[in-house]
């Protein structure tokens, strides 16, 4: 018996150890190396003076933020989230080249665009999608609450779905295979920042401001009306929120709208930043993946970080790395979740459900 | 000929294929009832079919003022007028005890309840407004069970074991409130393993054994009874050590 002992107590602290060393490794290899390339070794690589620059302007990652409404609302996995971006892209994108015309091979140019012609789309792109959510969720979804795994396999069948059928939607488009919605001439400018002399484009600005609005407008929502008191409680314990007299099931039809709405318009204007093409959908729902594994589930605070330290992380590991390796900064991403991982496995601001 | 307040009539739950109550009836006309009766006796599986929680599949009839409660949802039988204390309080992590009072909209009709009576009732609660449901004491947790149940403002409360788990001062202090709950009218159905708390509140005693109601009962005929007390509850009998 005391042989037992005295070896589980050997395991213990060999494994304290290792976990130690382990430590001491990733934080060798994550910490130490990539300071000591940026302090020493970035400048020769030709990069390092635009990636301040290129770290902070990219607003992919507040775009992220609108994506992953849904997930810090309700815990709800829903796979369909890329495609659901892709889709309020599409449906803007056709809409916009009916009001405008078809342009050219390479689509149409601010010029030929009005303020009218762009925020017409984003809000009927941003209207079909959450009703493509709502039933998606009054279909398929009401029945299998709480059950992750069921949830995430018929959101990633329902994407699979969407995505093929969106495939036809191509041919028509005409120019290449990505096609990207156009900004209005009105915010197709550069504005002068006054902070050394630095100029920067007004649709960066734009895309920001609607991107915090919507995540200040989310809190307020969640933290102070009886609508997000309910949700955040229902996520609690459902059955509970329902003994007290309240319609559990349309206060989550609720949320589950605005989690759409949000990411057809993210897509809308994920479309007007970036470009659509088959595919796209993945790339978008990896990102915000990784963004709810870094904040942690069921947090919107957790959602608005995980997108800033996934923004910062890909774009300075892609301005500093040698340029013939720049497509290598997508590891940095995976490096980031993993050292995340290993210190928070909920998550930076993750909860256990 | 008027509809008694709660009328449960021969009530079967089932998990699966295993049977939690059978054959259960009885009436509430108003006033305060308890329902005693040991662990796995059945009382909580009562206590959800009457409010329309699942997983028990329920058959029989569960009337509220002439109004059939099976089948209904769950939301729909709270909003009738039924307020529900839940065995082991269930109170939201996520929330602060103020949100916890806040998001509950009041019933039409009956307004009587408001955030600012219930911390007149519950004094403590106030203090700790801005803490979070896991950071109360267990007595603090069951005031705020308590509180966020009254705002619903129902005509009958259902408490499954409000004593679990509390301090004997605790108790006392419920129990006055109850008492006095019970004087402004609301009729209370508590369901209880506590002899004393049940005893003290109610006079009606109803008495579950293995899914059933086995007997009826008062208070006062259920405390000079040791033998009684032996055999429903297992208890070591109250008045035993003054016989």
């Amino acid at each position: 018996m005391a042989a037992v002992a005295a070896q589980r107590v050997k395991l213990t602290a060999l494994s304290a150890h290792m976990r130690l060393a382990l430590y001491a490794v990733l934080i060798l290899v994550f910490v130490v190396f990539p300071l000591v390339w940026i302090l020493f070794l970035a400048p020769t690589t030709g990069t390092g003076a635009t990636t301040f620059g290129s770290a902070v302007h990219d607003p992919k990652d507040f775009l992220i933020t609108l994506l992953n409404g849904i997930f810090g609302l309700m815990r709800v996995v829903n796979m369909a989230h890329g495609a659901f971006f892709l889709l309020g892209g599409y449906i803007a994108l056709k809409l916009q080249r009916q009001l405008v015309g078809q342009g050219s091979v390479f689509g149409l140019t601010s010029d030929q665009v009005t303020l009218v012609h762009w925020l017409y789309p984003v809000l009927i792109g941003t209207v079909i999608v959450a009703l493509i959510g709502l039933l998606m969720q009054q279909v398929f979804l009401r029945w299998n609450q709480g059950q992750d795994l069921r949830q995430a396999l018929i959101t990633i069948a329902i994407s699979i779905i969407l995505a093929d059928l969106m495939l036809p939607g191509y041919k028509g488009l005409g120019g290449g295979i990505a096609q990207d919605i156009s900004w209005p001439k009105t915010f197709d400018k550069f504005v002068n920042l006054h902070v050394s002399g630095i100029q920067y484009t007004l649709t960066r600005l734009v895309i920001l401001g609607i991107a915090v609005g919507i995540g200040v407008s989310l809190t307020v929502w969640l933290k102070w009306t009886r609508t997000g008191m309910v949700i955040r409680a229902g996520v609690d314990d459902r059955a509970m929120v329902s003994a007290l007299g309240i319609n559990i099931q349309l206060t989550f039809a609720i949320a589950f709208v605005v989690g759409s709405a949000l990411a057809g318009l993210g897509g809308v204007i994920g479309g007007s930043f970036a470009s659509l093409a088959p595919g796209v959908d993945a790339n978008w729902l990896l990102y915000s993946l990784v963004v709810v594994i870094i904040g942690g589930m069921g947090s919107l605070g957790g959602a608005a970080v995980g997108s800033l330290l996934l923004g910062l992380t890909g774009n300075f590991s892609a301005a500093y790395l040698p340029s013939n390796y720049t497509y290598y900064s997508i590891i940095f991403t995976f490096v980031l979740v993993a050292v995340v991982l290993a210190v928070k496995p909920l998550g930076l601001f993750g909860r256990p459900a | 000929m008027s509809e008694p307040l709660l009328a449960v009539e021969d009530v079967n739950a089932y998990y699966d294929r295993a049977q939690a109550l059978e054959d259960v009836s009885f009436e509430i006309a108003g006033g305060s009832t308890s329902i005693i009766g040991r662990n796995g006796m059945g009382k909580t599986t009562l206590c959800n079919a009457i409010m329309g929680i699942p997983p028990a599949g329920v058959t029989g009839s569960i009337r509220y003022k002439g109004t059939e409660l099976v089948g209904r949802p769950s939301y729909k039988i709270a909003k009738l007028g039924i307020g529900y204390v839940p065995q082991g309080r269930r109170l939201f992590p996520s929330l602060s005890v103020d949100e916890h009072l806040r998001m509950i909209s009041p019933r039409a009709g009956g307004r009587r309840w408001t955030v600012d009576r219930i911390y007149e009732l519950f004094p403590r609660l106030k203090e700790r407004r801005r803490n979070g449901g896991a950071q109360l004491s267990g007595g603090e947790q069951q005031m705020l069970a308590i509180g966020r149940a009254l705002l619903t403002n129902p005509e009958l409360l259902i408490m499954d074991e409000p004593s679990e788990g509390l301090a004997p001062t605790i108790i006392e202090l419920l129990i006055e409130t109850f008492k006095k709950l019970d004087e402004e009218g609301l009729a209370i159905l508590l369901i209880e393993q506590n002899l004393g708390m049940a005893t003290s509140i109610a006079e009606r005693q109803l008495v579950m054994v293995a899914g059933s109601i086995a007997a009826e009962t008062t208070a006062a005929q259920l405390l000079q009874d040791p033998e009684l007390q032996r055999r429903y509850l297992g208890v070591e009998p109250l008045a035993a050590e003054h016989a």
